[in-house]
Protein backbone atom coordinates (compact mmCIF):
# COMPACT_ATOMS: atom_id res chain seq x y z
CA UNK A 1 0.00 0.00 0.00
CA UNK A 2 1.25 3.49 -0.85
CA UNK A 3 2.27 5.36 2.31
CA UNK A 4 0.12 8.30 1.25
CA UNK A 5 -2.98 6.10 1.44
CA UNK A 6 -2.45 5.24 5.09
CA UNK A 7 -5.14 6.81 7.28
CA UNK A 8 -2.55 8.50 9.52
CA UNK A 9 -0.99 10.27 6.56
CA UNK A 10 -4.36 11.44 5.30
CA UNK A 11 -5.72 12.61 8.66
CA UNK A 12 -2.53 13.86 10.33
CA UNK A 13 -0.59 15.50 7.52
CA UNK A 14 1.21 18.34 9.30
CA UNK A 15 5.03 18.14 9.55
CA UNK A 16 4.87 17.99 13.34
CA UNK A 17 2.41 15.09 13.27
CA UNK A 18 4.49 13.25 10.70
CA UNK A 19 7.62 13.61 12.84
CA UNK A 20 5.68 12.29 15.84
CA UNK A 21 4.52 9.21 13.92
CA UNK A 22 8.02 8.52 12.60
CA UNK A 23 9.48 8.69 16.11
CA UNK A 24 6.62 6.62 17.52
CA UNK A 25 7.07 3.97 14.84
CA UNK A 26 10.79 3.74 15.58
CA UNK A 27 10.42 3.83 19.37
CA UNK A 28 8.07 0.83 19.44
CA UNK A 29 9.70 -1.09 16.56
CA UNK A 30 6.45 -1.06 14.60
CA UNK A 31 8.31 -1.84 11.38
CA UNK A 32 8.58 -5.40 12.75
CA UNK A 33 4.78 -5.68 12.79
CA UNK A 34 4.52 -4.15 9.32
CA UNK A 35 6.93 -6.78 7.95
CA UNK A 36 5.62 -9.87 9.73
CA UNK A 37 2.28 -11.58 9.03
CA UNK A 38 2.81 -13.62 12.22
CA UNK A 39 2.96 -10.47 14.35
CA UNK A 40 -0.06 -9.07 12.53
CA UNK A 41 -2.02 -12.20 13.43
CA UNK A 42 -0.81 -11.96 17.04
CA UNK A 43 -2.03 -8.37 17.00
CA UNK A 44 -5.48 -9.68 16.06
CA UNK A 45 -5.32 -12.40 18.74
CA UNK A 46 -4.46 -9.80 21.36
CA UNK A 47 -7.39 -7.66 20.24
CA UNK A 48 -9.67 -10.69 20.56
CA UNK A 49 -8.44 -11.20 24.13
CA UNK A 50 -9.23 -7.57 24.95
CA UNK A 51 -12.75 -8.24 23.71
CA UNK A 52 -13.03 -11.34 25.91
CA UNK A 53 -11.76 -9.36 28.92
CA UNK A 54 -13.97 -6.31 28.56
CA UNK A 55 -16.98 -8.47 27.68
CA UNK A 56 -16.60 -9.88 31.19
CA UNK A 57 -15.67 -6.64 32.96
CA UNK A 58 -18.51 -4.55 31.55
CA UNK A 59 -21.04 -6.22 33.87
CA UNK A 60 -18.74 -6.71 36.84
CA UNK A 61 -19.30 -4.53 39.90
CA UNK A 62 -15.79 -5.12 41.26
CA UNK A 63 -14.39 -1.79 40.05
CA UNK A 64 -17.27 0.45 41.05
CA UNK A 65 -17.73 3.09 43.73
CA UNK A 66 -20.72 1.05 44.94
CA UNK A 67 -18.41 -1.91 45.64
CA UNK A 68 -16.20 0.38 47.72
CA UNK A 69 -19.23 1.75 49.60
CA UNK A 70 -20.24 -1.79 50.52
CA UNK A 71 -16.67 -2.83 51.34
CA UNK A 72 -16.77 -5.51 48.62
CA UNK A 73 -13.76 -4.38 46.62
CA UNK A 74 -10.36 -6.08 46.97
CA UNK A 75 -7.09 -4.18 46.55
CA UNK A 76 -3.66 -5.66 45.98
CA UNK A 77 -1.62 -6.07 49.17
CA UNK A 78 0.88 -3.54 47.79
CA UNK A 79 -1.80 -0.84 47.23
CA UNK A 80 -4.41 -1.29 49.91
CA UNK A 81 -6.02 2.13 49.39
CA UNK A 82 -7.04 1.38 45.79
CA UNK A 83 -10.71 2.05 46.58
CA UNK A 84 -9.96 5.77 46.91
CA UNK A 85 -9.37 5.85 43.16
CA UNK A 86 -12.58 4.19 41.97
CA UNK A 87 -14.79 6.35 39.78
CA UNK A 88 -17.10 3.99 37.86
CA UNK A 89 -20.73 3.10 38.52
CA UNK A 90 -22.24 0.00 36.95
CA UNK A 91 -25.86 -0.68 36.16
CA UNK A 92 -28.29 -0.38 37.86
CA UNK A 93 -26.51 2.39 39.82
CA UNK A 94 -25.11 4.39 36.92
CA UNK A 95 -23.97 4.48 33.31
CA UNK A 96 -20.29 5.39 33.60
CA UNK A 97 -18.92 1.82 33.48
CA UNK A 98 -20.94 0.74 30.45
CA UNK A 99 -20.09 4.08 28.79
CA UNK A 100 -16.38 3.43 29.31
CA UNK A 101 -16.55 -0.10 27.95
CA UNK A 102 -18.63 0.91 24.94
CA UNK A 103 -15.98 3.56 24.25
CA UNK A 104 -13.37 0.79 24.38
CA UNK A 105 -15.60 -1.32 22.11
CA UNK A 106 -15.53 1.54 19.60
CA UNK A 107 -11.73 1.61 19.84
CA UNK A 108 -11.62 -2.13 19.17
CA UNK A 109 -13.69 -1.68 16.02
CA UNK A 110 -11.37 1.11 14.93
CA UNK A 111 -8.33 -1.12 15.48
CA UNK A 112 -9.89 -3.74 13.19
CA UNK A 113 -10.39 -1.07 10.51
CA UNK A 114 -6.81 0.20 10.89
CA UNK A 115 -5.45 -3.34 10.70
CA UNK A 116 -7.38 -3.83 7.47
CA UNK A 117 -5.91 -0.58 6.13
CA UNK A 118 -2.46 -1.76 7.33
CA UNK A 119 -1.91 1.40 9.37
CA UNK A 120 -0.04 -0.36 12.16
CA UNK A 121 1.06 2.87 13.83
CA UNK A 122 -2.47 4.11 14.51
CA UNK A 123 -3.61 0.57 15.34
CA UNK A 124 -0.71 0.35 17.81
CA UNK A 125 -1.68 3.64 19.49
CA UNK A 126 -5.25 2.46 19.99
CA UNK A 127 -4.20 -0.98 21.23
CA UNK A 128 -1.96 0.84 23.70
CA UNK A 129 -5.03 2.55 25.19
CA UNK A 130 -6.76 -0.83 25.63
CA UNK A 131 -3.59 -2.23 27.17
CA UNK A 132 -3.24 0.75 29.54
CA UNK A 133 -6.75 0.37 30.94
CA UNK A 134 -6.45 -3.38 31.36
CA UNK A 135 -3.05 -3.13 33.07
CA UNK A 136 -4.19 -0.35 35.42
CA UNK A 137 -7.38 -2.22 36.33
CA UNK A 138 -5.48 -5.49 36.89
CA UNK A 139 -2.42 -4.30 38.77
CA UNK A 140 -3.41 -0.97 40.37
CA UNK A 141 -7.15 -0.74 40.90
CA UNK A 142 -8.24 -4.27 41.73
CA UNK A 143 -6.71 -7.36 43.26
CA UNK A 144 -9.39 -9.71 42.04
CA UNK A 145 -10.83 -8.55 38.74
CA UNK A 146 -8.39 -10.55 36.63
CA UNK A 147 -7.72 -14.23 36.14
CA UNK A 148 -4.38 -15.90 35.59
CA UNK A 149 -5.07 -16.11 31.85
CA UNK A 150 -4.95 -12.31 31.85
CA UNK A 151 -1.27 -12.51 32.85
CA UNK A 152 -0.62 -14.40 29.60
CA UNK A 153 -2.44 -11.75 27.62
CA UNK A 154 -0.78 -8.80 29.35
CA UNK A 155 2.76 -10.23 29.00
CA UNK A 156 2.34 -11.16 25.33
CA UNK A 157 0.72 -7.81 24.50
CA UNK A 158 3.44 -5.94 26.38
CA UNK A 159 6.01 -7.63 24.13
CA UNK A 160 3.97 -6.94 21.01
CA UNK A 161 3.60 -3.27 21.89
CA UNK A 162 6.91 -2.28 23.45
CA UNK A 163 9.74 -4.77 23.04
CA UNK A 164 12.13 -4.98 20.06
CA UNK A 165 12.65 -8.44 18.51
CA UNK A 166 8.96 -9.04 19.10
CA UNK A 167 8.71 -12.39 17.37
CA UNK A 168 11.58 -13.98 19.27
CA UNK A 169 10.47 -12.73 22.68
CA UNK A 170 6.84 -13.67 22.03
CA UNK A 171 7.89 -17.26 21.30
CA UNK A 172 10.34 -17.46 24.19
CA UNK A 173 7.90 -15.90 26.68
CA UNK A 174 5.10 -18.19 25.56
CA UNK A 175 7.23 -21.25 26.30
CA UNK A 176 8.49 -19.68 29.54
CA UNK A 177 4.91 -19.21 30.73
CA UNK A 178 4.43 -22.98 30.50
CA UNK A 179 7.80 -23.62 32.11
CA UNK A 180 7.16 -21.21 35.00
CA UNK A 181 3.59 -22.46 35.47
CA UNK A 182 5.11 -25.90 36.13
CA UNK A 183 6.75 -24.63 39.33
CA UNK A 184 3.37 -24.29 41.04
CA UNK A 185 2.54 -27.88 40.08
CA UNK A 186 5.57 -29.37 41.82
CA UNK A 187 3.44 -30.15 44.83
CA UNK A 188 1.45 -33.08 46.19
CA UNK A 189 -1.70 -31.73 44.53
CA UNK A 190 -0.24 -32.51 41.10
CA UNK A 191 2.32 -35.21 41.90
CA UNK A 192 -0.46 -37.39 43.36
CA UNK A 193 -3.23 -35.58 41.50
CA UNK A 194 -5.18 -34.90 44.70
CA UNK A 195 -6.36 -31.60 43.22
CA UNK A 196 -8.62 -33.62 40.94
CA UNK A 197 -9.35 -36.71 43.03
CA UNK A 198 -10.72 -34.35 45.71
CA UNK A 199 -13.33 -33.20 43.21
CA UNK A 200 -16.70 -34.90 43.24
CA UNK A 201 -16.47 -35.11 39.44
CA UNK A 202 -12.78 -36.16 39.29
CA UNK A 203 -10.61 -35.36 36.28
CA UNK A 204 -12.72 -35.03 33.10
CA UNK A 205 -12.91 -38.22 31.00
CA UNK A 206 -10.08 -39.92 32.92
CA UNK A 207 -10.54 -42.76 35.44
CA UNK A 208 -9.48 -41.95 39.00
CA UNK A 209 -6.72 -44.57 38.92
CA UNK A 210 -5.00 -42.74 36.03
CA UNK A 211 -5.15 -39.26 37.57
CA UNK A 212 -1.51 -39.30 38.82
CA UNK A 213 -0.32 -40.42 35.38
CA UNK A 214 -2.23 -37.62 33.65
CA UNK A 215 -1.05 -34.90 36.03
CA UNK A 216 2.58 -36.01 35.82
CA UNK A 217 2.43 -36.06 32.00
CA UNK A 218 1.24 -32.44 32.08
CA UNK A 219 4.11 -31.53 34.41
CA UNK A 220 6.61 -33.25 32.11
CA UNK A 221 5.27 -31.44 29.07
CA UNK A 222 5.32 -28.06 30.78
CA UNK A 223 8.86 -28.53 32.04
CA UNK A 224 10.49 -30.41 29.13
CA UNK A 225 8.06 -30.72 26.21
CA UNK A 226 7.24 -27.02 25.94
CA UNK A 227 10.77 -26.22 24.79
CA UNK A 228 10.26 -28.40 21.72
CA UNK A 229 7.79 -25.79 20.50
CA UNK A 230 10.97 -23.85 19.62
CA UNK A 231 12.62 -26.79 17.87
CA UNK A 232 13.81 -26.69 14.28
CA UNK A 233 13.14 -30.45 14.06
CA UNK A 234 9.64 -30.39 12.73
CA UNK A 235 8.40 -33.80 13.98
CA UNK A 236 9.31 -32.81 17.54
CA UNK A 237 7.94 -29.30 17.12
CA UNK A 238 4.66 -30.58 15.68
CA UNK A 239 4.30 -33.20 18.43
CA UNK A 240 4.73 -30.53 21.12
CA UNK A 241 2.26 -28.27 19.32
CA UNK A 242 -0.31 -31.07 19.01
CA UNK A 243 0.02 -31.84 22.71
CA UNK A 244 -0.56 -28.26 23.82
CA UNK A 245 -3.46 -27.73 21.42
CA UNK A 246 -5.05 -30.86 22.87
CA UNK A 247 -4.17 -29.72 26.40
CA UNK A 248 -5.98 -26.40 25.98
CA UNK A 249 -9.03 -27.96 24.34
CA UNK A 250 -9.16 -30.58 27.08
CA UNK A 251 -8.65 -28.13 29.97
CA UNK A 252 -11.48 -26.05 28.53
CA UNK A 253 -13.82 -28.80 29.77
CA UNK A 254 -13.07 -27.40 33.21
CA UNK A 255 -12.10 -23.77 32.64
CA UNK A 256 -14.45 -23.07 29.70
CA UNK A 257 -13.68 -20.57 26.90
CA UNK A 258 -11.75 -17.77 28.56
CA UNK A 259 -8.32 -19.41 29.04
CA UNK A 260 -8.19 -21.34 25.74
CA UNK A 261 -9.65 -18.27 24.02
CA UNK A 262 -6.72 -16.22 25.28
CA UNK A 263 -3.93 -18.73 24.73
CA UNK A 264 -4.85 -21.06 21.85
CA UNK A 265 -4.97 -18.47 19.04
CA UNK A 266 -1.50 -17.16 19.92
CA UNK A 267 -0.16 -20.72 20.31
CA UNK A 268 -1.38 -21.64 16.82
CA UNK A 269 -0.13 -18.39 15.27
CA UNK A 270 3.36 -18.53 16.79
CA UNK A 271 3.95 -22.28 16.50
CA UNK A 272 1.50 -23.47 13.84
CA UNK A 273 1.81 -23.43 10.06
CA UNK A 274 3.56 -20.03 10.07
CA UNK A 275 6.28 -21.26 12.44
CA UNK A 276 9.90 -20.65 11.51
CA UNK A 277 12.99 -20.71 13.65
CA UNK A 278 13.84 -17.28 15.06
CA UNK A 279 17.45 -16.51 16.06
CA UNK A 280 18.21 -15.22 19.57
CA UNK A 281 18.85 -11.49 19.51
CA UNK A 282 21.80 -9.95 21.28
CA UNK A 283 22.98 -6.38 21.68
CA UNK A 284 21.59 -3.22 23.20
CA UNK A 285 18.18 -3.37 21.51
CA UNK A 286 17.48 -6.79 22.98
CA UNK A 287 18.07 -5.67 26.58
CA UNK A 288 14.42 -4.80 27.24
CA UNK A 289 13.33 -8.28 26.18
CA UNK A 290 15.91 -10.03 28.34
CA UNK A 291 14.97 -7.86 31.33
CA UNK A 292 11.34 -8.89 30.88
CA UNK A 293 12.39 -12.56 30.79
CA UNK A 294 14.34 -12.03 34.02
CA UNK A 295 11.37 -10.31 35.67
CA UNK A 296 9.15 -13.26 34.83
CA UNK A 297 11.49 -15.49 36.85
CA UNK A 298 11.66 -12.94 39.69
CA UNK A 299 7.90 -12.59 40.06
CA UNK A 300 7.36 -16.35 39.85
CA UNK A 301 9.94 -16.81 42.63
CA UNK A 302 8.29 -14.46 45.13
CA UNK A 303 5.75 -16.98 46.45
CA UNK A 304 8.53 -19.57 46.83
CA UNK A 305 10.73 -17.17 48.78
CA UNK A 306 8.08 -16.33 51.39
CA UNK A 307 8.23 -18.88 54.25
CA UNK A 308 5.35 -21.37 54.38
CA UNK A 309 3.42 -23.21 51.70
CA UNK A 310 2.00 -20.47 49.49
CA UNK A 311 -0.83 -22.79 48.46
CA UNK A 312 -2.00 -22.81 52.08
CA UNK A 313 -1.16 -19.22 53.11
CA UNK A 314 -1.65 -17.68 49.64
CA UNK A 315 1.10 -15.18 50.49
CA UNK A 316 2.67 -13.98 47.25
CA UNK A 317 0.52 -16.46 45.31
CA UNK A 318 -0.81 -13.97 42.77
CA UNK A 319 2.51 -12.30 42.01
CA UNK A 320 3.28 -15.12 39.60
CA UNK A 321 1.33 -17.76 37.71
CA UNK A 322 -1.11 -19.55 39.99
CA UNK A 323 -3.51 -21.43 37.73
CA UNK A 324 -4.61 -24.75 39.29
CA UNK A 325 -2.10 -24.34 42.10
CA UNK A 326 -4.44 -26.06 44.62
CA UNK A 327 -8.00 -27.18 45.18
CA UNK A 328 -9.30 -24.91 47.95
CA UNK A 329 -12.00 -25.15 50.61
CA UNK A 330 -12.34 -22.82 53.57
CA UNK A 331 -14.45 -21.71 56.50
CA UNK A 332 -14.14 -18.20 57.89
CA UNK A 333 -15.88 -17.19 61.08
CA UNK A 334 -16.06 -13.63 62.39
CA UNK A 335 -17.29 -12.66 65.82
CA UNK A 336 -18.09 -8.96 65.93
CA UNK A 337 -17.99 -7.34 69.34
CA UNK A 338 -19.79 -3.98 69.40
CA UNK A 339 -19.12 -1.08 71.71
CA UNK A 340 -22.46 -1.61 73.45
CA UNK A 341 -21.32 -5.11 74.39
CA UNK A 342 -23.48 -7.04 71.92
CA UNK A 343 -21.97 -9.81 69.82
CA UNK A 344 -22.68 -11.01 66.28
CA UNK A 345 -21.27 -14.08 64.53
CA UNK A 346 -20.91 -14.68 60.81
CA UNK A 347 -19.74 -17.83 59.15
CA UNK A 348 -18.68 -17.91 55.52
CA UNK A 349 -17.92 -21.13 53.68
CA UNK A 350 -16.47 -21.80 50.31
CA UNK A 351 -16.12 -25.23 48.76
CA UNK A 352 -15.49 -24.27 45.13
CA UNK A 353 -12.10 -25.66 44.12
CA UNK A 354 -11.14 -22.65 42.01
CA UNK A 355 -11.96 -20.03 44.62
CA UNK A 356 -8.67 -19.08 46.26
CA UNK A 357 -9.23 -19.10 49.98
CA UNK A 358 -6.94 -16.16 50.51
CA UNK A 359 -6.72 -15.00 54.14
CA UNK A 360 -5.67 -11.61 52.78
CA UNK A 361 -8.98 -11.11 50.97
CA UNK A 362 -10.93 -12.02 54.09
CA UNK A 363 -8.68 -9.78 56.21
CA UNK A 364 -9.23 -6.95 53.72
CA UNK A 365 -13.02 -7.32 54.00
CA UNK A 366 -12.76 -7.30 57.81
CA UNK A 367 -10.65 -4.14 57.66
CA UNK A 368 -13.35 -2.40 55.60
CA UNK A 369 -15.85 -3.22 58.33
CA UNK A 370 -13.49 -2.06 61.08
CA UNK A 371 -12.86 1.24 59.27
CA UNK A 372 -16.46 2.05 58.35
CA UNK A 373 -18.53 0.77 61.24
CA UNK A 374 -17.88 2.96 64.29
CA UNK A 375 -19.95 0.63 66.49
CA UNK A 376 -17.41 -2.18 66.06
CA UNK A 377 -15.07 -2.55 69.04
CA UNK A 378 -13.21 -5.55 67.69
CA UNK A 379 -13.65 -8.57 65.43
CA UNK A 380 -12.54 -12.05 66.42
CA UNK A 381 -11.64 -14.20 63.43
CA UNK A 382 -10.84 -17.82 62.65
CA UNK A 383 -9.92 -19.04 59.19
CA UNK A 384 -9.78 -22.76 58.34
CA UNK A 385 -8.24 -23.83 55.05
CA UNK A 386 -8.06 -27.19 53.32
CA UNK A 387 -6.14 -27.82 50.09
CA UNK A 388 -6.43 -30.77 47.72
CA UNK A 389 -8.83 -32.68 49.98
CA UNK A 390 -6.42 -32.54 52.93
CA UNK A 391 -7.33 -31.56 56.49
CA UNK A 392 -8.72 -28.17 57.43
CA UNK A 393 -6.00 -26.27 59.26
CA UNK A 394 -6.91 -23.31 61.44
CA UNK A 395 -4.35 -20.96 59.90
CA UNK A 396 -5.80 -17.82 61.51
CA UNK A 397 -7.13 -17.57 65.05
CA UNK A 398 -7.16 -13.95 66.24
CA UNK A 399 -9.11 -12.15 68.92
CA UNK A 400 -8.93 -8.75 67.22
CA UNK A 401 -8.55 -8.85 63.43
CA UNK A 402 -8.97 -5.05 63.26
CA UNK A 403 -5.53 -4.68 64.80
CA UNK A 404 -3.81 -6.93 62.25
CA UNK A 405 -1.69 -5.56 59.43
CA UNK A 406 -0.83 -7.37 56.19
CA UNK A 407 2.66 -7.33 54.70
CA UNK A 408 2.66 -7.45 50.90
CA UNK A 409 6.12 -9.02 50.63
CA UNK A 410 6.99 -11.47 53.35
CA UNK A 411 5.32 -13.75 55.83
CA UNK A 412 2.59 -12.45 58.13
CA UNK A 413 3.08 -13.95 61.56
CA UNK A 414 -0.65 -14.13 62.26
CA UNK A 415 -1.08 -16.61 59.38
CA UNK A 416 0.06 -19.91 60.84
CA UNK A 417 0.91 -22.60 58.25
CA UNK A 418 0.62 -26.29 59.21
CA UNK A 419 4.37 -26.56 59.72
CA UNK A 420 4.09 -23.55 62.06
CA UNK A 421 1.69 -25.40 64.32
CA UNK A 422 -1.74 -24.67 62.83
CA UNK A 423 -4.09 -27.27 64.36
CA UNK A 424 -6.23 -29.65 62.31
CA UNK A 425 -9.88 -28.78 62.91
CA UNK A 426 -11.66 -30.99 60.42
CA UNK A 427 -11.72 -32.89 57.14
CA UNK A 428 -13.48 -31.99 53.92
CA UNK A 429 -15.71 -33.98 51.65
CA UNK A 430 -15.33 -34.03 47.87
CA UNK A 431 -15.98 -30.60 46.43
CA UNK A 432 -16.87 -29.14 43.06
CA UNK A 433 -15.12 -27.11 40.38
CA UNK A 434 -16.64 -23.74 39.63
CA UNK B 1 -14.75 -14.92 50.36
CA UNK B 2 -16.62 -11.73 49.53
CA UNK B 3 -19.16 -12.51 52.25
CA UNK B 4 -20.71 -15.16 50.03
CA UNK B 5 -22.27 -18.31 51.34
CA UNK B 6 -22.59 -21.28 49.06
CA UNK B 7 -26.10 -22.44 49.70
CA UNK B 8 -25.43 -25.95 48.44
CA UNK B 9 -23.11 -26.44 51.39
CA UNK B 10 -23.58 -26.51 55.10
CA UNK B 11 -21.14 -26.86 57.91
CA UNK B 12 -21.64 -29.30 60.70
CA UNK B 13 -19.67 -29.82 63.86
CA UNK B 14 -19.26 -33.38 64.94
CA UNK B 15 -18.71 -32.54 68.60
CA UNK B 16 -15.09 -33.61 68.27
CA UNK B 17 -14.00 -30.20 67.10
CA UNK B 18 -14.21 -31.34 63.48
CA UNK B 19 -15.52 -29.24 60.64
CA UNK B 20 -16.84 -31.08 57.65
CA UNK B 21 -18.17 -29.38 54.56
CA UNK B 22 -20.79 -31.54 52.97
CA UNK B 23 -23.56 -31.14 50.48
CA UNK B 24 -27.07 -31.14 51.84
CA UNK B 25 -27.78 -34.27 49.80
CA UNK B 26 -24.78 -36.01 51.38
CA UNK B 27 -21.39 -36.65 49.91
CA UNK B 28 -18.26 -38.76 50.25
CA UNK B 29 -15.24 -37.61 52.26
CA UNK B 30 -12.27 -36.77 50.06
CA UNK B 31 -10.07 -39.89 49.95
CA UNK B 32 -6.96 -41.03 48.15
CA UNK B 33 -7.43 -43.46 45.27
CA UNK B 34 -5.51 -46.74 45.25
CA UNK B 35 -2.90 -45.43 42.80
CA UNK B 36 -2.37 -42.37 45.00
CA UNK B 37 -2.01 -44.57 48.07
CA UNK B 38 0.68 -46.52 46.23
CA UNK B 39 2.55 -43.33 45.31
CA UNK B 40 2.15 -41.62 48.66
CA UNK B 41 5.44 -42.73 50.19
CA UNK B 42 7.32 -41.59 47.05
CA UNK B 43 6.02 -38.01 47.16
CA UNK B 44 9.20 -36.52 48.74
CA UNK B 45 11.33 -38.32 46.14
CA UNK B 46 9.11 -37.25 43.26
CA UNK B 47 8.99 -33.69 44.59
CA UNK B 48 12.78 -33.49 44.67
CA UNK B 49 13.00 -35.24 41.29
CA UNK B 50 10.73 -32.75 39.58
CA UNK B 51 12.73 -29.81 40.94
CA UNK B 52 15.98 -31.43 39.78
CA UNK B 53 14.48 -31.86 36.30
CA UNK B 54 13.17 -28.27 36.26
CA UNK B 55 16.53 -26.82 37.30
CA UNK B 56 18.40 -29.10 34.87
CA UNK B 57 16.24 -27.98 31.95
CA UNK B 58 16.76 -24.36 32.96
CA UNK B 59 20.51 -24.95 33.14
CA UNK B 60 20.60 -26.67 29.72
CA UNK B 61 18.55 -23.94 28.02
CA UNK B 62 20.57 -21.18 29.61
CA UNK B 63 24.01 -22.60 28.92
CA UNK B 64 23.54 -24.34 25.59
CA UNK B 65 21.14 -22.06 23.77
CA UNK B 66 21.60 -18.68 25.40
CA UNK B 67 24.99 -18.44 27.09
CA UNK B 68 27.11 -20.53 24.73
CA UNK B 69 26.11 -18.75 21.50
CA UNK B 70 26.72 -15.46 23.23
CA UNK B 71 30.25 -16.50 24.19
CA UNK B 72 31.12 -18.18 20.90
CA UNK B 73 29.44 -15.96 18.32
CA UNK B 74 28.31 -12.67 19.77
CA UNK B 75 25.22 -11.47 17.98
CA UNK B 76 24.68 -14.73 16.15
CA UNK B 77 23.24 -17.00 18.82
CA UNK B 78 20.27 -19.09 17.90
CA UNK B 79 17.62 -20.85 19.89
CA UNK B 80 16.99 -24.20 18.24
Amino acid sequence: MDAQELPRNQIFASPFEQVFFRLYRRLFSIEEIEASPVLQWVFGASLFSFFLTFNSWIHSSLLTVEAVAKGLHVCWPYFQSCGDWYFLSALPDGYSQTTLYMGLFGLMLLVVYLMWRKDWVLAHILLLILFFWKAVAMFVLSGDISGNYDYYHIILTLILLFIPFKLFFLKLSFVLLYFLAATIKIHEGWILGTYFSALKTGLPLIPDALIPLATNIVMFMQIVGAWFLLSSRMPLQRTALAFFVFFHLYSGILVEYRYPGTVLPTLLILFGSLYTNTPSPWGVRSIAGWILVGLMFVFQSLALLIPGDAKMTLEGNKYGLYMFEANHQCVSERTIEKRDGTMQSFKGEMALARHRCDPYEEWFAIQQRCLRDTEVARIGWTFDHSINGGPFYRIVDEKDACALRYRALGHNEWIRPPEGGAPVVGYPVENIYR
Amino acid sequence: MKNEIDHTQETISSGKNLIILREVQGNEPARLTSSQEALLSYVPLLYTGWWVIWLSVLGIIFSRYLLLPLIQKPGRGEVQ
